[in-house]
């Protein structure tokens, strides 16, 4: 019986997304989910893989450009990114139209692996990336990653305004955003009854949840939610702001039941034995709500505004085969490739251009896109996570979960 | 030093054997003292380094002379204590299980030894987060904290997430590594030691006590560093069965080489677990080598 | 290759002394009674329906080959195994079910099981303070068990530093400090070289005799039986055969196995032809015709006529000439003739192999009194006159 459940419960975690975040599952499942594959014969469906290359949309004529214009490529392309982080059929299309004979799609499970990798000397050995966004600044000051072409890359102008000059590229000269997502309040509406609808709610109703409550193990997420309650950015260094969020984490604290980013699903699962009321990422939701007993989970963007983030396309230097590349990148924004990808990653696209060719009610789904009127409060994580003061709250409050 | 004095001793013999017998000696010795060069003596040394160092603009390491990395290790000493706390508890619970399990096998095990040795290891050849996780089902609502819920009728009843779910954690993850030595120790033991003991007129208690425990002295302090070691610096157990209530020295380690990306931070909490464990280690070594001659005998 | 020993380098212990310890009804219990015990592992009988009774104040042997069930009869004793039928008594109590650690045996084991992370001291003393012992008294008795077996000094030694024959007396004096009733010896001495070995045996009798307490020894070396025992009890397949002094084993084999394990003889089938109860001597003619009279063995036996049977001839008693020289027989001589096949100088003796028609290959042992000259001159393919006084035929019933 429990022998059921455990192999349900992997085959789950080996095929929804992995999220990306989850230090220890996403090491784990790397090596996991290809010995589950092996066993199961296959534990990632391609969603479409029958369908014949050869029809694989030859126009794209939607696209904003010229890009239907045939271009030389090397034949080859070496990816290094997140596991399962692409729609199977895309790949499938990009090999047709740009004659790609040899496709590698290797998998790191951290963007601290990522790094790590490349400080090793692994620059000269893929051609595109995905880190998340606040690496990029480091990355371009070791040299890791080279300026794009965007003469190459024209479907660069889809890109949504708010992704532009931010401070982790202020020219817009490395990366192509690819997919974003938020950190909120993930809520089981059948054991809470409040209406939480920003982060000060949570901080209101939290005592009251006492030891129902999940947080992801994440420093940066968590200090989100004290100084967006307070009305501060989310990236506050300020010892003033930071001791008024540290009181509210010292509130917080005893009402925690997990610091968990790698499973904090199945602790809400868990309800009233687990947690019922969690500050989470969207990772893992969708798949819970679309079982009748968990529907009623709930995950809400703190209209108090609330930290994004935003992983990124990158070339990284000294490509072996720099066309190839640049065609990668402008063929992932086309419009229905790019909602393809949306779909597939169930991460929100910042190409506006692909939503056309999205669902609605996917539109709709707030651990997709965010609403439009909190859109404006979003907030990108920067670089403070050596902050020592910030490292200094943190460990007060990890270290004292659970009262 | 060695081939120092092996010099010394040889001086009276002809100058060719001398050389040739120092070169031999340079030779065999050669492989393991690379071997403790490379992967002993320079990560080591390149922790303490690190460890007064300051962090480079882009993370890592960026030169520079600073202490301030052990005043922050050290001002919260938490981590230390939670870590320290976690071992000993778990280190007690694999002697008091370990032992017992270790005696049966070797006693009683006739021809089965070989396969309920092999039966504690089978588990191993799974990785270890696939173990933890399928513990967390176990042990989760589907699972036996689901059925006494039911029985007991406290639907709020769960496992996951207390002491006892960390420390079942542990146990189950690092056993084997205390029954193995003890084991070891107890099935090389002579068995007419046993029966000369009561035939001397000491019961089974009192031959335990006399003769047994003493003599799987050595299995047992090798098996509590084995197990005491790896539980100090243990975040995976804690974090999933344990949902991240406790915030260990792994935690902090990993908060700081990877999250903050401050590595003279991280080498500074490193060496600062070392400490702990050293000291800890050295105590326990003098503690159970009081009054008996088993240094001799034991590995360390 | 000293398979033989003269019967006079026993001890001298005659036949009576049988009588007094085979019954066991002296007044007082016997220390260890066995009563028809038997013990099996799994399918193997170890021990076969054996009963024994030990006396006090004696030395006996278990002598046997391996695997004849005398280290099982030991550990039972001791208490290591439970009989699977029959019973034990110790003291004329039953120890059925009674640990080791409540009988007031002790045993010293072969490979001594000396405790190695106590000293010699500590070893020693171990029994006594099981027993709660003061303090002060273990002491003094551990001090005088050590002086006993003449390691004084040692008190404060590490047991690994000892050599072998004086591990064997640490064994022996943590046994002996306990004041047991019976003293149980496995195969004690059977790590020490030959002549620690020797040396050891002399003493061991020399320290029973002067403490007195009962021991039971156990063995495949029929010297070292010999030398030590009051009472030897012959073992073989999980039974008694034979028990007695080394004189009455010796002189008096009831069974081939014992004529055989216990020095050497020359067997001769045979079948009786008449049998003098009174005087216990039957006239056996040998398969191959020769007409000898002889003593049967075997005190309970009523052979009759026709009843095959084994003479055993000792090789020591066989005299050998060469056949001219022969001198002329006498009232119950025998003379064969026969060839040297062999002829082995064995320093204080000389050992011929020699083929006779009517008594097949006979061994025979000649003492070197008065040096190898004195010999009878005869080499390979000698003829010989080999002869013998009919007070050497034992006769073997069975």
């Amino acid at each position: 019986m429990a022998d059921r459940d455990l192999d349900q419960m992997m085959r789950r975690m080996a095929q929804t997304r992995v999220n990306r975040r989850g230090f220890i599952k996403a090491a784990g499942l790397t090596s996991f989910s290809a010995w589950l594959a092996a066993c199961s014969g296959g534990g990632t469906p391609a969603p479409a893989s029958s369908t014949p290359p050869g029809s694989a949309t030859p126009g794209s004529g939607a696209s904003a450009s010229a890009s239907a214009a045939p271009v030389e490529t090397e034949g080859a392309l070496y990816m290094y990114n997140w596991a399962d982080y692409i729609n199977e059929e895309n790949i499938e299309t990009f090999k047709q139209r740009y004659g790609i004979a040899d496709w590698t799609y290797d998998i790191y499970p951290s963007n601290e692996e990522l790094y790590a990798k490349l400080q090793g000397g692994a620059t000269g050995l893929y051609d595109v990336a995905a880190p998340t966004a606040e690496w990029i600044p480091d990355l371009v000051t070791e040299g890791f990653i080279q300026k794009i072409d965007w003469s190459k890359v024209p479907n660069q102008s889809l890109i949504n305004d708010k992704f532009r000059k931010l401070w982790w590229d202020p020219n817009d000269e490395y990366q192509l955003p690819k997919d974003w997502g938020t950190t909120g309040i993930a809520i089981r509406t059948k054991y809470v009854t409040e209406d939480i609808k920003s982060w000060k709610d949570f901080f209101d109703v939290a005592p009251k949840y006492s030891g129902k409550i999940v947080v992801v193990d994440s420093m940066g997420d968590v200090f989100t939610a004290p100084l967006k309650a307070l009305g501060y950015s989310l990236n506050s260094v300020d010892p003033g702001e930071l001791a008024e969020a540290r009181e509210l984490l010292r509130g917080l604290a005893p009402h925690v039941l997990a610091r968990n980013s790698d499973t904090y699903e199945e602790v809400l699962k868990d309800g009233e034995s687990g947690a019922v009321l969690g500050i989470t990422w969207t990772g893992g939701l969708d798949e819970l709500k679309a079982e009748p007993q968990w529907a009623d989970i709930k995950y809400v963007i703190p209209e108090d505004g609330t930290l994004y983030w935003m992983d990124t396309w990158v070339i990284l230097a000294d490509p072996p085969h720099p066309e190839a590349a640049h065609a990668w990148l402008n063929f992932i924004q086309e419009p229905e490739i790019q909602a393809k990808e949306t779909i597939t990653n169930a991460y929100a696209t910042p190409n506006d251009a692909a939503k056309e060719f999205i669902p609605q009610e996917m539109l709709d789904d707030p651990t997709i896109f965010v609403p439009d009127e909190i859109f404006p409060k979003l907030e990108g994580a920067e670089n403070v996570s050596t902050n020592p003061l910030r490292v200094e709250i943190w460990e007060e409050f990890v270290s004292s979960i659970g009262g | 030093m060695t081939t120092t004095a092996h010099a010394v001793h040889d001086a009276a013999r002809p100058q060719g054997g001398r050389w040739a017998g120092r070169l031999l000696t340079a030779v065999l010795v050669l492989p393991a003292g690379l071997w403790y060069l490379v992967l002993l003596v320079a990560p080591l040394a390149l922790i303490l380094v690190f460890s007064v160092g300051e962090r480079g603009a882009t993370g890592g390491y960026g030169g520079g002379f600073t202490l301030e990395n052990y005043a922050s290790a050290f001002r919260n000493p938490t981590p230390f204590v939670t870590s320290l706390q976690l071992s000993i508890m778990g280190t007690l619970l694999c002697l008091l299980i370990g032992l017992p399990l270790a005696y049966l096998i070797a006693t009683r095990g006739g021809s089965r030894k070989a396969l309920l040795v092999v039966l504690l290891v089978i588990p191993f050849w799974v990785s270890f987060l696939i173990r933890t996780y399928a513990w967390l089902t176990i042990l989760g609502p589907d699972g036996i904290a689901g059925w006494i819920g039911d029985v007991t009728g406290n639907r709020g009843f769960r496992i996951l997430g207390t002491d006892f779910a960390v420390l079942l954690g542990l146990v189950y993850g690092y056993l084997p590594l205390m029954v193995f030595p003890l084991y070891v120790t107890l099935e090389r033991m002579d068995r007419s030691l046993v029966e000369a003991s009561k035939d001397l007129g000491a019961g089974r208690w009192a031959t335990f006590r006399q003769v047994t425990l003493p003599m799987t002295l050595p299995g047992l302090i090798t098996g509590s560093i084995l197990v005491f070691i790896p539980m100090m610096g243990e975040y995976v157990i804690p974090q999933i069965l344990g949902y991240g209530q406790v915030f260990t020295v792994g935690n902090a380690l990993v908060l700081r080489f990877l999250e903050s990306r401050n590595w003279p931070a991280g080498s500074a909490q490193a060496v600062g677990l070392m400490l702990v464990m050293l000291i800890t280690v050295t105590f326990y070594l003098w503690f159970t080598n009081r009054g008996r001659q088993v240094r001799e005998q034991s590995v360390l | 290759m000293t398979v033989s020993v003269p019967p006079q380098a026993s001890n001298g212990v005659d036949g009576t002394r049988m009588a007094a310890t085979g019954t066991g009804d002296t007044g007082t219990a016997p220390d260890v009674e066995i009563l028809d015990v038997t013990k099996r592992f799994g399918d193997v009988v170890a021990v076969d329906h054996m009963t024994l009774r030990i006396a006090h104040g004696e030395f006996y042997s278990l002598l046997g080959p391996s695997g004849c069930g005398k280290t099982t009869t030991l550990r039972m004793i001791a208490g290591f195994e439970q009989p699977t039928e029959g019973e034990i008594l110790l003291d004329g109590r039953p120890v059925a079910g009674v640990p080791p650690y409540r009988r007031n045996v002790n045993t010293v084991f072969q490979h001594y099981a000396l405790f190695p992370h106590m000293d010699v001291a500590q070893n020693v003393g171990y029994g006594l303070r099981q027993r709660k012992v003061a303090k002060a008294d273990e002491t003094r008795r551990v001090g005088e068990a050590l002086e006993l077996v003449r390691l004084g000094g040692f008190a404060k030694r590490r047991t690994w530093e000892l050599s072998g024959g004086q591990q064997q007396r640490v064994a022996l004096a943590r046994a002996l400090v306990n004041r047991p009733t019976v003293l149980l010896l496995d195969e004690p001495l059977g790590a020490l070289d030959l002549k620690l070995r020797k040396a050891m045996q002399l003493e061991l009798k020399a320290l029973q005799r002067e403490i007195g307490i009962t021991f039971v020894y156990v063995t495949h070396d029929q010297e070292e039986a010999l030398t030590m025992s009051d009472v030897i009890v012959v073992m073989n397949a999980g039974q008694i055969l034979q028990q007695g002094g080394a004189t009455d084993l010796y002189e008096r084999p009831v069974a081939r196995f014992v004529a055989d394990f216990i020095g050497v003889s020359n067997p001769i089938p045979g079948r009786i032809t008449s049998f003098d109860d009174g005087a216990r001597l039957a006239r056996v003619e040998t398969d191959r015709g020769l007409a000898l009279t002889g003593l049967v063995t075997d005190p309970s036996a009523q052979p009759t006529a026709g009843d095959a049977v084994t003479i055993a001839i000792r090789p020591e008693r066989l005299r050998i000439d060469a056949a001219d020289t022969a001198p002329n027989d006498a009232t119950g001589w025998t003379a064969i003739s026969g060839r040297v096949r062999q002829g082995t100088y064995l320093g204080d003796q000389t050992e011929y192999r020699v083929d006779t028609d009517q008594a097949g290959e006979l061994v025979v042992r000649r003492q070197n009194a008065t040096g190898a000259a004195s010999g009878p001159g005869v080499g390979p393919g000698d003829a010989v006159t080999i002869r013998w006084h009919e007070e050497a035929n034992l006769i073997l019933v069975g």
